[in-house]
């Protein structure tokens, strides 16, 4: 078996034989990742990496800070690789990267609490009470631009906080994320990084041939015609497929440099943001990781706001500006849009325990690569924080924004058995000044 | 809709008519026969019927929540020419040797699946749904009518009342008003929250009227965006306009409002005469034991037109006959030809009726893994599946990707990885481990191919087909020596595990 022929155009017979000629060989087969392959001559697909922020982090404290005025409190603004655009002394790493970064410094949303904020954000649809099961971003993007042939799935969840279970909607399983969990955030491990249940039960990666066999043996007896006897067919497919390939060596860690791994950060989320550059390289369209917590405080700074953040961003500022420069050393960071954004912004008035509270009515969100025109900030707040004063962004212009980032038209519907659902709520109009 | 002198009538009445419950068919046959013949006349003569083996799997699924023991499809299998109905009978009137677990089983099994229709999958959930569940539990088993049970939750005076309903979807009159109209009759209201409804003639005031009965709940959650009370019972502030109680398919508000209006919302939901409340019930009961309701777009009822809904309508009036008896038309539904026949065929006249395939719930997976594999469940017993918080782990992962309707599988790789691979599949397979294999393999009494017989029947509660023992016996043959032969069981349990025909009842 020629070793040049690319794992994508292997049709599930194809594995089949080989497996059964090469005799167990599944754990030892060299599955050439994509990577290697898109070296040559295909420009590399589109991907979104969302760094999801849950709890609401303060923009004052990292990509809009007010140094001088009361709202401010201490913290302090730094100048960046971009003249006269200055973030908060919390995020250095992110400042030398800043060409490429765009700010929106005037998120102009309605709803305050974590779960509807959660909802309106992560799909860019207000809650409604159940009336429809809107398709998180992740999964939206998957809708559009998971390959067709792909072992892994199109939309993966790199330990997941949210508040509200959210999921891919009516889309269907097809785009439902695959959750990667990270139980652990001690810095001396893998940060345990990995998908649940991949490893073959029992433990002999050879069973998995017989196994099929006999599934396959079974599926004879189900009717052919049920709907959801085909879902259940095609689902197994796909993760068989994830655990023959071991998720395409994309789980692997352990083959990235140490200081490449130690520039990521050697805890869940610095990890994480490597793993998703290690999954966009094969192929994943949307990979989220996420970040609520670190050793001191949360996002969600009721109290002691300024010491909270200063304790995220030493995990957030690292993981994020490695990500940015890996990808661009990639040749990645043109056809990769990065997000950063939360539920909504905090207060800008500071809380007798020294927090910020919720806040949606003038925020931050950062956006990266892609099509993004990086180095420039779009929209702009008073001078105390209270309100914006330049190009509010609603939640739909940002998502008919990203979109558009990411080459899909935002005017397009999904649907929904005969139903047409707008991609964007309406009213959403791309910002044509991001978009470069 | 003609019928507002009828309605207004109602809400004015203080008692509503009930017929008594002296109706002679206490265990829904009368009823089933009417479906039968009913569903006749508009879908032509029923498909064949299913095997007994298949009727014992759908019934122990749909009624008690898990799929039958090897002992008990052999009861079944020893009782007389009308076993199915016996069987019917024995799980939903408990009737039999075990009353008690039955009773308890199958008011479980019903209170998790109208939790879901109270709480959709994927809506936001403030607290725990438990609560919920309980209250739900203890009125199914109680044997509580339905339509008191919806009077209940309409008429609440707190956000704790009903099981916390209301604090769970959301605390506000407007999710709350919401719910109600989706759950009880059918309609999504919600459009019309914020401008009048795009595809039917739903309008603002039609929602606010609704939502004014719930504007003096104590406790509401503020959202500075939504409703306002006034300070009067009855009323609502929504953006600047003012809005009193109505109900639906009404154009003027109820006159004294401020007057018990949730007591007058109640009675009005669930009067007989109410055109939408008893049609949404039974089709959400025939959905929930047939796959598909009498019209399928159960949450959009309003769009159905009279042909549509004939059937329905006449079997809620049935059951609102009965005073609404849940058991009793749950019994009749299922001693049914439709809910009798096999799936995926047809009708002789056309495509009207079919019986798909059924998904089969997180809770129904887990108690079915627990029955199929002699999984202890002792509380006191550490290595119990269900108290180690196995069991709700493997329920939230599936629930996590739950369908629409029962025909729907929505299940995507991660909650097949944990199938495929996971902790009580890994223990299930592993001779050391696994009670069901070890009570197979190792019995002396068995041959090989009553063990392969034992894992169908434990498993997917049919035999093995000629062809399927052919290939296995083949499979069998091909291992080397007797270890490897052994752990073949595993693999074979691995498969039937894993089988399209475990999730989806047939």
């Amino acid at each position: 078996m020629s070793m040049t022929r690319s794992f994508e155009t292997f049709s599930r017979r194809d594995l089949f034989r080989i497996a059964a000629a090469s005799l167990g060989g599944i754990s030892c087969s060299p599955w050439l990742p994509k990577l290697a392959r898109a070296a040559g001559t295909k420009r590399p697909p589109k991907a979104c990496i969302l760094l999801w922020m849950a709890g609401g982090p303060s923009q004052m404290e990292t990509l809009d800070p007010k140094p001088g005025h009361r709202n401010g409190g201490p913290t302090q603004a730094i100048s960046t690789a971009v003249p006269g655009i200055e973030l908060s002394q919390n995020l250095p790493g992110l400042a030398t990267q800043m060409k490429d970064v765009a700010l929106v410094r005037s998120m102009k949303t309605r709803e305050g609490d974590h779960g509807r904020a959660t909802q309106l954000m992560m799909t860019g649809y207000r809650p409604m009470g159940g009336m429809t099961d809107y398709p998180v971003l992740g999964s939206l993007i998957s809708h559009r631009l998971k390959p067709a042939d792909s072992p892994l799935p199109g939309f993966v969840s790199i330990a997941p906080f949210r508040f509200g279970n959210l999921g891919s909607g009516f889309l269907g399983p097809d785009h439902s994320p695959l959750v990667v969990s990270g139980a652990s955030n001690d810095p001396n491990t893998r940060a345990n990084l990995t998908v649940e249940n991949l490893e073959v039960a029992g433990g002999n990666p050879d069973a998995l041939l017989e196994r099929q066999g006999l599934l396959n043996m079974l599926r004879q007896g189900a009717p052919s015609s049920s709907p959801a006897a085909l879902k259940h067919a095609s689902v197994y497919d796909q993760a068989m497929r994830m655990v023959e390939t071991r998720g395409e060596g994309a789980f692997e860690l352990d083959e990235e440099p140490t200081e490449l791994r130690d520039a990521y950060g050697r805890n869940r989320f610095g990890q994480g943001c490597l793993l998703a550059r290690r999954l966009v390289e094969r192929g994943v369209p949307f990979v989220e990781v996420s970040l609520d917590a670190a050793a001191q405080g949360s996002w969600d700074s009721h109290v002691d706001n300024f010491s909270a953040v200063s304790s995220m961003c030493e995990v957030l500022d690292p993981a994020w500006s490695t990500l940015l420069k890996d990808l661009r050393d990639r040749g990645l960071l043109d056809s990769t849009l990065v997000v950063w954004m939360g539920e909504f912004g905090r207060t800008p008035q500071i809380n007798p325990n020294r927090g910020r509270d919720h806040f949606p009515d003038a925020w931050s969100v950062a956006l990266a690569g892609g099509s993004i025109a990086g180095g420039q900030v779009y929209g702009k707040t008073s001078a105390d924080g209270m309100e914006v004063s330049d190009n509010p962004v609603t939640a739909s212009d940002l998502y008919a924004t990203l979109l558009e980032g990411l080459g899909i038209d935002s005017g397009g519907d999904n649907a929904m058995g005969n139903r047409p659902i707008p991609l964007v709520d309406e009213g959403g109009t791309p910002i044509r000044e991001l978009l470069g | 809709m003609n019928k507002p002198a009828v309605l207004l009538m109602l809400l004015t009445v203080a008692v509503v008519w009930r017929p008594g419950t002296t109706f002679a068919d206490s265990q829904g046959d009368t009823l089933s026969q009417w479906i039968d013949q009913r569903g006749e006349q508009i879908w032509g003569k029923p498909p064949a019927p299913c095997s007994d083996l298949t009727f014992v799997r759908r019934v122990y699924l749909d009624l008690v929540g898990r799929v039958p023991s090897v002992s008990e499809i052999r009861d079944f299998q020893t009782l007389g020419e009308d076993r199915r109905e016996l069987l019917v009978n024995e799980l939903v009137f408990g009737e039999g040797p075990r009353r008690d677990t039955y009773t308890r089983l199958s008011a479980s099994s019903l209170a998790r699946h109208w939790r879901r229709v109270l709480i959709p999958p994927g809506a936001v959930v403030t607290g725990s749904a438990q609560g919920l569940e309980t209250w739900l539990a203890d009125a199914f088993r109680e044997g509580k009518p339905y339509d008191e049970m919806m009077r209940e939750i309409t008429q609440i005076q707190s956000p704790d009342a009903a099981g916390g309903y209301y604090r769970l979807v959301g605390g506000t009159p407007e999710t709350y008003a919401g719910n109600l109209s989706r759950v009880m009759l059918g309609v999504r209201l919600d459009c019309a929250q914020c401008h009048d409804h795009p595809f039917t003639d739903w309008k603002q005031h039609d929602f606010w009227g609704l939502a004014a009965f719930y504007s003096d709940i104590n406790g509401s959650i503020d959202n500075p965006d939504g409703s306002r009370p006034t300070g009067k019972s009855g009323e609502i502030r929504f953006e600047g306009e003012t809005y009193r109680a109505k109900v639906l398919w009404e154009d003027t508000p109820l006159d004294d409002v401020t007057r018990a209006p949730r007591v007058r919302l109640a009675r009005w939901m669930t009067s007989p005469k109410n055109p939408n409340f008893a049609a949404t019930a039974v089709n959400r009961f025939w959905q929930l034991l047939v796959g598909r309701g009498l019209y399928a777009d159960i949450e959009n009822l309003d769009l159905a037109n009279e042909d549509e809904r004939a059937f329905l309508d006449d079997l809620g009036q049935k059951f609102s006959e009965d005073g609404f008896h849940v058991q009793r038309l749950i019994a009749a539904i299922c001693k049914t030809n439709w809910y009798a026949a096999r799936a995926m065929s047809e009708t002789d006249s056309d495509e009207t009726f079919r019986r798909e395939l059924k998904v089969i719930s997180p809770e129904q997976v887990f108690d079915s893994l627990e029955q199929s594999l002699h999984l202890p469940i002792s509380r006191i017993d550490p290595a119990a599946p269900r108290w180690t918080g196995a069991r709700a782990q493997m329920v939230n992962r599936l629930g996590e990707a739950i369908g629409e309707t029962p025909e729907d599988y929505a299940s995507g790789i991660p909650q097949a990885l944990m199938m495929m691979n996971g902790p009580v599949t890994s223990d299930a397979i592993d001779l050391d481990r696994s009670r069901l294999l070890r009570a197979v393999v190792e019995s002396p009494f068995f041959d090989e191919d009553k063990r392969i017989e034992t894992l169908y029947l434990a498993v997917l509660t049919r035999e093995p087909s000629e062809a399927e023992k052919q290939s296995l016996t083949e499979y069998l043959d091909n291992k080397p020596d007797e270890t490897t032969r052994r752990k073949a069981f595993g693999e074979i349990l691995w498969a039937l595990l894993n089988s399209p025909e475990f999730v989806l009842c047939r």
